[in-house]
Parts: structure tokens; sequence; C-alpha cells
């Protein structure tokens, strides 16, 4: 255990000396240069574990009021592990640039004011990234909580870093109440944990047996995570904090923190088995659910931003639909579509790590120069920053299950391992529900390539809609490399797919144990896997030699016949603008009326009366109504109730002395009363 | 094994020069219906050779992007094709899971098609990526899906195991249906998903209600040669992959006698290879035959009742679902 301790002294230590340095550049500095050392040790003892498939224990002797401080590090808290210390690396490194590059541009937090805010900026990075650290390794649920805690309340620290903008306030609020309100059910679950166990262990917890109210525990895990992971309808944080917050928060809020959600899942379900049949079902629908409505919430997003914020809620539905159906292959005893499953569903956990902070990376960037992420003020931007624009491209087409790419290797993993149980229940009721989160994954990768399309082709392609995009401008060297690095990773990823599915294998047995000792995964139904993921990077090199064939074939005959340029053909229409193009809105419109009842546009028409009409404006927006309906449901009539309390309270001693006298007269009739 | 290789090779050889045929097909069939004449049946062959000798001009906005869909439907295309099997032999690459590549490679067309569409900055280019996009997103589910029942069925995990190795439906006389709803469910989707009749109409000169046609304005010359090629192959797996799914597995499968002790083929085994493949040329030709009438025979649909095609399609695999559910 001792490098994790010293990743953690790191991080601890690396924040403090940044709080201490204060406004000085050099606080961020010091940030940054613990997270990447932290970093780099925490990759460097974590990818053995996993290789090995081995865990390691320990404990501090630190003294808590309840609990110990024990750790453990077993192969899946191993693989969350992973893109935590390559994110938190990142994250480090672009750090100080990033926050030099916020201060400069307002000029109201320049100047020793603004400053003021690099320490602790640098301070709360620090710390999130330990509490992410601490969250995984933690063995003990008193210790967990209090990670948790830390790891949830700080991002409030770091989305709004400037702390001028009312939309970045707003969306640190929100975030706040949501990770409050997430804690609830999970202080409740751990509650109960300890006192049916008896003990605050995790290890004592995983020999328990006998769980009274098992469901309740699960689904309380279920909502509590769910929160953290931005289940549709748990989701209204997310949206807002993804896209105010800076590129190098955005990456680890996106990319790590939302995993931290599906490891506690996960984590409980180690704890308290595998459960009865319908806890699958539930998995299963609430992915299918989240994932249909985030996608078609955020294909219809005016923002680059909002829509990759919609997509990670859709991409943690599609994790849990695959580990829904993992469980329910596990439940019918299908070894092969369990494994393909589970092996579908960790793949997809990095893979969505590495292409959505790719993303978010390059949204960012187009924001720091255009100061907009909206699709009807951008366009052009690929022949400006054709770095950028490239890697973006890549990015959207590794998201929209683009075949040579790493997004489509784990969708193909889950899609077989749904073909592969409905053939082990070949006959039976449950084929349907393989066959439907089969449907329900195609449904969502089809608009997934629709809201992705979207994505790069209105921002990055066509030409420039208003002034802003012409001034966008390539980012600086650092933010460049990373997001060369990240590209680069999506491309390895598809092509050592067997490779990484081999570094898996010992996490599928031990987890596939764990869940229920009965269930036993043979080698015939893993080497299914890794021939597929073996035969998908060989098609994947198939794929981009015949393309790059096709292409210089396309270059000798263009060189030998020559080009030419002109004004697009536009039915005829001589003078095309820029402003004649597909916007956000009217690319989403089709849809969005096909769809109607999911995706619940307003649109506001003007009324043209008489012959000669007055100006008139038309409005279409999409409110997002499955967070709304929180709002109608609980916050309004809570916000009313307190509206009304505040009459009780009116600042006047008679009152208050009345209400302590209608108390005791109360009290004394209720003892009376009662004895 | 190098005794199937050749064979199978052929088989994809012969569907990389024959695919653009099958549009010539369908405009003879229109005009005959219509009582005309009509282009020649190679004219698609003619126009590519006389498009690969002319200049590509290109719109002023465009970027990179603008030049990628002929290749990337090309390859896309060929590596379909790898994984299809033609005729009786297996494919030339089969690998569980194949059939999933199958929609992977036509999304992969897609997506550089619809980018391309929108980086002319045309407003009629970005209606056609819209339309496109939409109406793909609601085919690929259902395309899955009755690639997913055909390997329920079948119980296996290759496209060549699907299409060649199964049982024999004449055998069983309760399977035919399930093959008949299997077929019609994709040629639901084939019309669509190939832009033609009733959801959209290759020879129309408006660009208002075209979808295909209209992101591709802007192509022209070699680009234009090679999409133009792309979607030929498309139809042609698409037909290829029906012809495969009704042409009874018992024809298909080679006879016992194919080969010697040796491995090598038989006159037999020859003869019965050359006798599938022909039956499932002759049965994709025949699907283009019937692509052209209906075609003839139909109008096409407003935009907005386009998804009720998907829909039928999707209620006649469901139905064929539950025809061999147990």
């Amino acid at each position: 255990m001792l490098p994790y301790y010293c990743v953690l002294l790191l991080l601890f230590g690396g924040g403090l000396i940044s709080l201490a340095l204060g406004s000085r550049a050099a606080s961020l500095r010091a940030a940054s240069f613990s997270m990447c050392a932290a970093s780099a040790l925490g990759l460097a003892a974590t990818l053995p574990l996993l290789l090995d498939g081995a865990s390691i224990s320990g404990a501090l002797p630190l003294p808590l009021p309840l609990g110990a401080c024990s750790f453990t590090v077993d192969p899946l808290s191993a693989v969350f592990l992973l893109p935590v210390f390559v994110l938190s690396g990142i994250s480090g490194l672009l750090l100080p640039s990033r926050m030099l590059l916020l201060c400069q541009e307002n000029p109201v937090a320049s100047g020793s004011a603004g400053n003021a805010h690099y320490g602790k900026h640098g301070f709360f990075c620090c710390v999130l990234s330990a509490g992410m650290v601490l969250t995984l390794i933690a063995s003990d649920a008193v210790l967990f909580l209090i990670a948790w805690e830390v790891m949830s309340l700080v991002p409030f620290f770091l989305i709004s870093p400037r702390d001028k903008d009312a939309a970045e306030r707003h969306a640190a609020w929100m975030y706040l109440v949501a990770a409050h309100l997430g804690a609830l059910p999970l202080l409740y679950l751990f509650a109960a944990l300890t006192t049916e166990s008896g003990s605050t262990g995790f290890f004592a917890f995983a020999a328990f047996e006998g769980w009274r109210n098992a469901g309740l525990l699960f689904l309380l895990a279920l909502v509590g995570f769910g929160t953290k992971a931005g289940l549709v309808p748990l989701h209204a944080w997310i949206p807002e904090a993804h896209s105010c917050a800076p590129a190098h928060v955005t990456i680890l809020l996106s990319g790590a923190i939302l995993k931290l959600g599906l490891y506690g899942i996960m984590r409980v379900l180690t704890l308290i088995g595998l459960g009865d049949v319908w806890w699958a079902y539930a998995l299963m629908g609430a992915g299918a659910f989240s994932g249909i409505l985030a996608i078609l919430l955020g294909l219809v997003q005016p923002g680059m931003k909002r829509t990759l914020a919609y997509s990670s809620s859709e991409n943690i539905g599609i994790i849990c639909l695959a580990l829904g159906g993992a469980m329910l292959a596990m439940h019918l005893q299908a070894p092969t579509a369990a494994a393909l499953l589970l092996a579908g569903v960790f793949l997809h956990i990095w893979s969505h790590a590495a292409f959505k902070s790719l993303l978010f990376l390059g949204a960012n960037a187009v924001k720091d120069s255009t100061h907009t992420d909206a699709f009807r003020l951008l366009g052009g931007l690929q022949k400006r920053i054709p770095l950028t624009g490239s890697c973006m491209a890549l990015g959207s087409a590794a998201i929209a299950g683009i075949p040579p790419l790493n997004g489509f290797m784990s969708e193909l993993l889950i899609y077989a391992g749904f073909a592969a149980g409905s053939h082990a229940v070949h006959g039976r009721e449950e084929a349907f529900l393989f066959w439907g989160g089969f449907f329900m994954l195609g449904a969502i990768a089809g608009m997934a390539l629709f809201a992705f399309t979207r994505l790069f082709g209105l921002g990055f392609l066509g030409a420039p809609r208003s002034d802003a995009a012409l001034e966008v401008r390539e980012p600086c060297r650092l933010m460049q490399g990373a997001l060369l690095f990240l590209a680069g990773l999506c491309v390895l990823m598809s092509l050592c797919g067997a490779l990484l599915y081999t570094a898996l294998t010992p996490l599928l047995h031990s987890f596939a144990r764990r869940l229920s000792p009965a269930f036993f995964l043979p080698d015939g139904a893993l080497e299914f896997g890794s021939s597929i993921l073996l035969y998908y990077a060989l098609t994947g090199l198939a794929i981009t030699a015949l393309f790059s064939l096709a292409l210089l074939l396309r270059k000798r005959v263009v060189a030998v016949n020559g080009t030419a340029q002109s004004p697009t053909w536009d039915c005829g229409y001589t003078a095309p603008s820029a402003r004649m193009q597909y916007s956000g809105g009217s690319f989403s419109h089709s849809l969005a009326l096909l769809l109607r009842p999911l995706i619940r546009s307003r649109i506001t028409k003007p009324a043209i009366q008489g012959l000669f009409p007055a100006e008139q404006e038309a409005r279409i927006s999409t409110p997002d109504w499955s967070a709304l309906l929180w709002e109608k449901l609980i916050f309004h009539p809570v916000e009313l109730l307190s509206d009304y309390a505040k009459g009780l309270q009116a600042g006047l001693v008679n009152i208050y002395i009345l209400y302590i006298f209608i108390t005791l007269i109360l009290a004394l009739a209720w003892a009376l009363g009662w004895s | 094994m190098s005794a199937h290789l050749l064979p199978s090779l052929c088989g994809l050889l012969l569907s990389l020069a024959l695919a653009p045929l099958l549009p010539g097909v369908i405009n003879r069939v229109k005009a005959k219906m219509g009582g005309r004449q009509g282009r020649p049946l190679l004219q698609l062959y003619f126009d590519l050779a006389k498009l690969m000798r002319k200049a590509p001009v290109y719109p002023y906005a465009s970027s990179a992007f603008f030049r990628l869909p002929g290749p990337a439907g090309v390859a896309s295309g060929i590596t379909a094709l790898l994984v299809l099997p033609f005729g009786a032999l297996g494919a030339l690459v089969s690998f569980p899971g194949d059939f999933l590549l199958l929609a992977g490679c036509f999304a992969l067309a897609r997506f550089c098609l619809i980018l391309a569409a929108l980086d002319t900055g045309s407003a009629f280019e970005g209606m056609g990526a819209t339309r496109e996009a939409l109406f793909s997103a609601l085919a690929e589910p259902l395309f899955l899906f009755c690639l997913l029942i055909l390997s329920y069925h079948m119980q296996r995990f290759t496209l060549s195991g699907m299409l060649t190795g199964g049982l024999t439906p004449l055998a069983s006389h309760a399977d035919w249906v399930f093959y008949l709803m299997l077929a019609c469910s994709l040629f639901l989707l084939l019309l669509p998903e190939n832009s033609r009749i009733p959801a959209d109409d290759p020879n129309t000169h408006l660009e208002l209600t075209m979808i295909h046609e209209v992101m591709i304005l802007d192509h022209s010359g070699p680009d234009l040669a090679l999409l133009e090629y792309a979607s030929a192959l498309k139809l042609w797996i698409f037909s290829l992959l029906i012809a495969g799914i009704l042409l009874p597995a018992g024809i298909e499968r080679l006879p016992a006698g194919s080969f010697d002790a040796a491995g090598s083929w038989t006159a037999q085994g020859i003869s019965a290879l050359f006798a599938s493949m022909g039956l499932n040329l002759l049965a994709v030709l025949c699907i283009a035959v019937l692509v052209g009438l209906v075609e003839s025979l139909m109008a096409r649909f407003r935009m907005e009742r386009v998804p009720q095609i998907f829909t039928l399609a999707g209620a006649i695999a469901c139905l064929a679902a539950l025809s061999v559910w147990s």
C-alpha cells in the first residue's frame, strides 16, 4: 500500500503548499507538479496490480471516531483508478496554463484580487484527486463515506473558479444540491450495512450473508450512486456543471467522477451479492431509459458542451444497461454472455473516459478563443484549427460508434453479449429481455451518430456563421499535446482491444465470483470475447488500409485531372450566405418533431397578420423536462412550504413566547395523557 | 482451406465488378414499365469511367472532410463484402459477431457522408444531411435486430454461418414464414437505406425532396464516381444479404462429394459451387427487378410519412422473431 499512501500524501501536501503560496503563480505549479507526480506514481503502482489480478490491503492507525482507516486495492478499484490517474495527470498538466488564461480573460478578476484564486484552486484540484483515489481504495464504510463527501463537495469550489458568472454560480449551486441529496441514501445504505453485519469493514460486509431488505439496499445504492453517475432523471446537475466548469475540471468531472458513481454501484453489488433477478431488470431499465432520454435531450442542445454533457449520461446508461444484462446472464447461467457484457462494461468505462475527455478539451479550446460554443455562431473551424478539428472528428467518430475506433469496440462486445445471452436462453421468455437490450443499444447508437455528426458538422464544418467563429485559434501547445495524447489513446485502445481484454480477465473472474459464488466463468466463455476483439482490430486495420488506398487512388486521379473551386450549389441561387446553413435547431428539428413525446420541444410561432406584418420572432427551446419534473414535484412544493414557514418567524419576542407556551401546554397534555 | 479461399475471393471480386449493374437493371425495369427504351444496362459503368476523367470542383467553404465520403464508402463497402458470403462457401473473413460489423461499416460511410454534406455550407445539403441522419438513426436498430434474430434462429454468430451453414428451411415447414418475413423486413429497410422510392427518389430534380442525392450535389469528378460506386456497393450488399436469407440453405450448401480425399475440388463440387453462385446472382438481380417494380408502381411518400416504412419493417421483424422464438 505504500505507493498509494505516497500518492495521497503528495496530493494533500501539494494542495497545502499551493494554498500556502496563495496568490503567486507558483501555487499553481506546485499543485500541477503534485498532481502529475501522484498520477505517475499511481499508474506505476496500479498497472501491475491490474495485470496480476492481485489485491493488496493495508491500514493506518488513525483514530476515526467510528470505523477504521483500512484500505484495499483490488482489481475492481484498479480498473477505476486507471482513468482517475490518467485524467488527473492531464488535468494537473493543464492546470497552470488554464487558470492563467481564465484570470487574464476577466479584467475584474486579474490583478492582485484575481490571483487570490490560484492557491485555493490548486488546493481544491489536488484534494479532488486525492478524494477520488481515497474513495476507490477505502475498504471501510466510514472512511468511504468521508472520502465520498470530500470528493463530492470539492467540485463545488472548482466549477466556478472566478466566482463572477451567474450561470457558473447557478451550476455550482445545482451541483451542491445534487451532491447533498445523492449522499443521503448512501448514509442510510452504509448505516444499514453496518447495523446488520455489526462491523464497518467491507470485508465483513462481503462475508456476511442473509441481508434483510437486500432489495432496499440495492435501490438505495442505485439512487445514491446513480445521482453521481448521472442516470436520467437524476442527472439534472450534469449539463449545468459540465458546461460551465473550466476544461481541466470538466475532464475530471465527466471522465472520472461519473465513473465513481458506477464504481459505487458495482462495489455494493460485490458486497451484498447478485440479489434477485429484478435487480438486473431495474439496472437494465434504468440504463435503457437513461441512454435513450439523455441522447435525445443531448441532440437538441444549442451548444457543444451541453451536448457532450448529456452524452455522458447516455454512456453511463449504456454501461448500466450492459451491467444489468450481465447480471441477468449470471442469473440464467449464461457464462459467455456474462463475460462479454462485463468486459464490455469495463472497456466502455475506459473508452468513454478517453473520448469524452478528448471532446471536452476540444470544445473548451474552441470556447477559449471564440467565447461561445453555440452551434448558431460557429462553423468553418476545421479550416482554421485543423489539429483541434481533426482530434474532435476522431473523438466524435469514436463516441458515435464508428468501426475502427474504440467506442464501437466496447459496444461490439455488449451487442455480442446480448446476442449470446439470447442464444443461451433459446426458447425462454428471457430471450426477449436480451433482444430488448440489444435493440435499445442499437437505438442509442443510432441517435449518437445523429448527435455527433451534428456536433462536429455544425461546429467545425461549413462556413463560419459569425465573427466569433473567425477568431478561433489553436490552443496552447500543452493543450494540443493533451488532445493528441487522448486521440492517440482512442486509436491505441481500438488496436489493442484483445490485450486490454486479457488484462481485464482476472477482474472478470473475481467480479463474477464475488457477485455469485456459484457462478463460474469457464475459459471457453472468455475466449469468445478475445477473438472478437482480435478480429475487430484486424478488420479495423483492413478498413484503414482500404480507406488509405482509395484516398491515394483519388489523389492520383485528381492530380492528373486538376481541380477548380466554385460557390456551393444552392438550388440555382447564386449568393448563398453562411446564415442560410443549417443550424443546431434546424438540424435536430425533424427528429424533435418525430419524437415529440420524449423531447418535448416548445415552439412559439408568431401570428402573422395583415398584408404587411411587422418583424416577428419564432423560438424553439427544449427545456429538460425530466429535470424540471423534480422542480415541479419536490423543489417547488418545498419552496412554497418554506415560504409559508417563514411567516412563523416574525422576529417578535411575544410571538416566540406564545410558541413556547403552546409547546409547553401540548407537552403537558401529552405527558398527562401518556401516563 | 486454400480450396475455400479462391472461390470466396472470386465471389468478392464478382461482387465488386457487378455491383454497378444493379442501378442499370432498376432503371431498365422502370423504363420498360413506363413504355420507354431506357438507358443501357451498363450506363453506370460508362458514367463512372467518364467521371474519373473529370476535374472535381470544390465549394469554397469545404475542407478535407468534403473529400472523405467516397473513399470511406468504398472502403466500408469492401470490408462489409469481406464478411458477407456469396454463394455456398463462407465469406473470406468470418469471426463471431461479424454481422455487427456490417452495421458498423454502414455507419462509417454514413458518418463521412453527412459530414461532407455539412462541409459544403449549403442549406440544401444540410437538409439532406439531417434527413439522412434521422432516417438512418431509425433504420440502424432495426437492421441490427433483423440480423440478431437470424443469428438467434440459426444459433450462429457469424454471417457465413447464418447464411450458409444453417438448417434447411425446406425440410421444416414452419420456418419458411420466418425467412420470408425477415427478407420482407430487410427489403423494406433496403428501400430507404439505398434512397429508393417510396422514401427517396434518386431521379428527382427538386432538391427539396431529396435525401441522398442532395447530399452529393456538390461532389463531382472522381469524388462523385467513388460515391456512386459506394452506393451501388451498398445496394449490392443489401440484395446479397436478402438473397442469402431467401435461398434455401439446402441449395446453398455444397453436396457431400464436393471434395476428394486430398481436400481439393471434385467436378461435382465445382458444378455445385457454380450453381449456387449463379443462383445467388440471379436472386440479387431479381431483387433489383423488384426494386424497379416498386419504383414504377409507387409514388414517393411525403417526408413525414417515411418513418412509417420503418414502423412496418419493425412490425414484420417482430412477427418474424415471434415465429421462431421458441
